[in-house]
């Protein structure tokens, strides 16, 4: 017989605060996931984007059991993001072109840090630039931040670097095609950060493999992958695009094939931790990517249709996890026959 | 704001491709108000669609639960009401759904229409669907005729589309149905009240109450007016331009299309008038006609 008491703190660890449905386990699982320094408490994150920094969420989603928080993007400058309209719903799926809209670094850290702080769950800073010098920049303003401020939580416990970007130097070009590119920015960042760095892919290349192994010799400790996938949809009553800039992102369940496959293609060509996403609505899809070899995933586009889909989704995998006596969330990766 | 499953009371056509729905509000959630929004995920009947999102809708009335006197027991829950127009998918759903039925809601969302001020006479104007929050608004604010404070005006492409008349007539909460009574029309086709736009309708009042400036009857001309509106873009970027050039305040209720609908995406934005954008569910809905460029969002 197993103390309650021993079980029960052991839970509150994994989960680091009292979360909803999940505590009676009643059964030896763990959850947690390591990424570079990192113990995440769970695999299941809220993807960049559309989870704000958080707050937006507080009165429906029980934020301190997710796995982790992915911000939203923080650029050098703020930015006002494109004209609307920024969205279009496609069918299973949604197109956006929101243009990374956000306060810039310095106001993130004034105005946004102080409530990330007062998280259980890790935080990890999702980070957009135009140039490698821009990257290199954000990164080292929150360094020295973190630096200058005493004790207590960092309320930043990773950078996941977006580089699907358009890069101006390359004529507009994103980062994240040209596997040099994506080595030299992976290698400058390590050089700035201890903190677990994860670069997140993009789809809309032609070997997501080759990217990935670029950045892992730059030194990452993970890959995310993907990020949306090229799209369009054009009204054809009025005879031009439906959202502003044309062309835009495309998420939800329309990409998760693509994500799955990504995810396959990426955990066999590198050795460090992918954390799958992509159209992730329930258990079943995230088991599919972490099968897939994903030691983690994240949920994007769901939180629109119920901001309890990550929370569903835990449930859902500790489930399955009982139902297929797997006792540890970190060896599902190995189990695809 | 919460996520709740609601039980729907009331679903039925109010005008051709228009609905009634009502359902039930948690007893412990604060009260919606005017302007304010939720958003509902249609239940999933028509797969081939393949729509994700929930769907944003405005409040068009609420009715306060009834507590038995001795025993503080619920003897009747509240009810948050809304009218929506069938689209497409999202509203089809909905349209479908059965009294009974559960619903998956998020409210209330989003900020609300402030009072008149003082002095202020507040002109409520509506166009076609968007009459909802409008109807919300005047039942708070007391519409009336001339004499009393608020004036309802709504426009519609043909009388054949005032909610209510007809075969329709049973359908509705009894106090919109004598908002209507009271109100102005406008209809594009000329077939009930001023023939056109609310701009004009709105003008042909406007006209009216200068004539009768200073005549010393309690008229339209002794307060300032206050205009709300809510409808298409095109009535909004016309409408602020009515308040801008007879000086007076307005409030609009815009729309855009959401994801989120708590503020987190930035997808729902609009443009701003000093550049920049504000997003429709977390800054608004309800905006001072003067902070949006609404000419920029006609195009
Ligand atoms: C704050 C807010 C309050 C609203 N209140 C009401 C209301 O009280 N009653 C009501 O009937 N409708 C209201 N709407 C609009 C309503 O949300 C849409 O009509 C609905 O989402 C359409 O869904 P659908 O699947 O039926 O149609 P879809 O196929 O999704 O859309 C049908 C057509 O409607 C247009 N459309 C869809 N969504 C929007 C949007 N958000 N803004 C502008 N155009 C859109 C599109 O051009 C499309 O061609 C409101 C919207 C917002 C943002
Ligand atoms: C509205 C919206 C905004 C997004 N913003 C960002 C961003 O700022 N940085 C980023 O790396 N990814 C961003 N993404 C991509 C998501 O993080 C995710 O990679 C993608 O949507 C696929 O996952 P999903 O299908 O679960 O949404 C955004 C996606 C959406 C829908
Ligand atoms: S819909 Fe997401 S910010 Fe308004």
């Amino acid at each position: 017989m197993k103390n309650p008491e021993q079980e029960q703190s052991k839970k509150n660890e994994i989960l680091a605060g009292p979360p909803p449905s999940v505590l009676n386990l009643g059964y030896d699982l763990n959850l947690s996931v390591r990424i570079g320094s990192l113990i995440m408490p769970n695999p299941v994150g809220v993807a960049s984007g559309t989870f704000g920094y958080g707050e937006e969420y507080d009165e429906l989603v029980h934020i301190d059991a997710l796995g982790a928080l992915y911000t939203k993007a923080v650029t050098l400058e703020p930015r006002e993001g494109n004209p609307p309209p920024r969205l279009v719903e496609t069918p299973m799926g949604l197109i956006n072109s929101i243009g990374l809209a956000n306060p810039g670094v310095e106001k993130f850290l004034r105005e946004k840090l102080p409530s990330l702080r007062t998280r259980l769950c890790p935080i990890i800073v999702n980070v957009a630039g135009s140039t490698e010098d821009d990257y290199i920049q954000v990164i080292e303003r929150i360094e020295a931040h973190l630096a200058s401020t005493d004790s207590g939580r960092p309320g930043i416990d990773g950078y996941e670097i977006n580089v699907s970007c358009p890069n101006v130097q390359k004529g507009g070009m994103s980062f994240g095609i040209d596997p040099r590119l994506v080595e030299r920015l992976t290698h400058s960042l390590r050089q700035k950060t201890s903190r677990p760095l994860i670069i997140k892919l993009s789809p809309n290349v032609t070997d997501i493999a080759e990217i990935a192994r670029a950045a892992e010799a730059g030194g990452a400790d993970a890959i995310s992958c993907i990020n949306t996938v090229v799209g369009m949809v054009i009204d054809t009553e009025k005879k031009k695009p439906a959202i502003a800039m044309g062309t835009g992102g495309l998420s939800g369940p329309a990409i998760r094939p693509i994500g799955v496959a990504a995810t396959y293609k990426v955990g066999k060509a590198v050795r460090i931790p992918v954390i799958g996403l992509g159209g992730i609505t329930n258990a079943s899809d995230a088991i599919q990517y972490l099968l897939a070899g994903a030691l983690a995933v994240q949920v994007g586009t769901a939180l629109f249709s119920d901001p309890r889909a990550p929370l569903k989704v835990l449930d859902g995998i500790i489930e399955w996890m009982k139902r297929h006596s797997v006792h540890s969330v970190s060896d599902i990766r190995f189990m695809l026959r | 704001m919460r996520q709740f499953n609601a039980t729907v009371a009331i679903n039925r056509a109010i005008a051709p491709d228009w609905m009634h729905m009502a359902f039930e509000w948690p007893s412990d959630l604060p009260a919606p108000k005017p302007g304010q929004f939720f958003t509902a995920l249609p239940p999933v009947v028509e797969l081939r669609a393949g729509t994700i999102l929930r769907r944003p809708f405005a409040f068009a009335g609420f009715e306060e639960a009834q507590i038995e006197k001795d025993s503080s027991m619920l003897s009747r829950p509240a009810y948050a009401h809304s009218i929506y127009q069938v689209r497409g998918p999202g509203t089809r759903a909905l349209a479908s759904m059965q009294p009974g039925s559960s619903l998956d809601i998020i409210a209330p969302l989003g900020n609300a229409f402030p009072y008149p001020e003082r002095g202020e006479r507040a002109i409520i104007a509506g166009g076609g669907i968007g009459i909802g929050p409008m109807l919300f608004l005047a039942e708070q604010l007391g519409a009336g005729t001339y004499a009393s404070s608020a004036i309802l005006v709504l426009g519609f492409r043909s009388a054949l589309l005032i909610p209510f008349s007809g075969s329709f007539s049973a359908a509705g909460l009894p106090s919109w149905k004598k908002l209507l009574e009271k109100a102005f029309f406008s209809t594009d086709d000329g077939s009930a009240g001023t023939p056109g736009t609310v701009r004009d309708a709105l003008e042909a009042l406007w006209l009216q109450a200068s004539d009768l400036k200073g005549s010393g009857t309690k008229n339209l001309a002794q307060k300032k007016w206050h205009l709300y509106g809510c409808g298409p873009g095109p009535m909004l970027a016309s409408l602020a331009q009515f308040a801008a050039q007879n000086h007076m305040h307005a409030h609009f209720s815009a729309e855009q299309w959401m994801a989120c609908g708590v503020g987190a995406c930035h997808g729902c934005v609009l443009p701003a008038a000093s550049g920049g954008f504000l997003r429709v569910c977390a800054d608004g809905p309800v905006f001072d006609a003067r902070t949006i460029n609404w000419e920029a969002n006609v195009q």
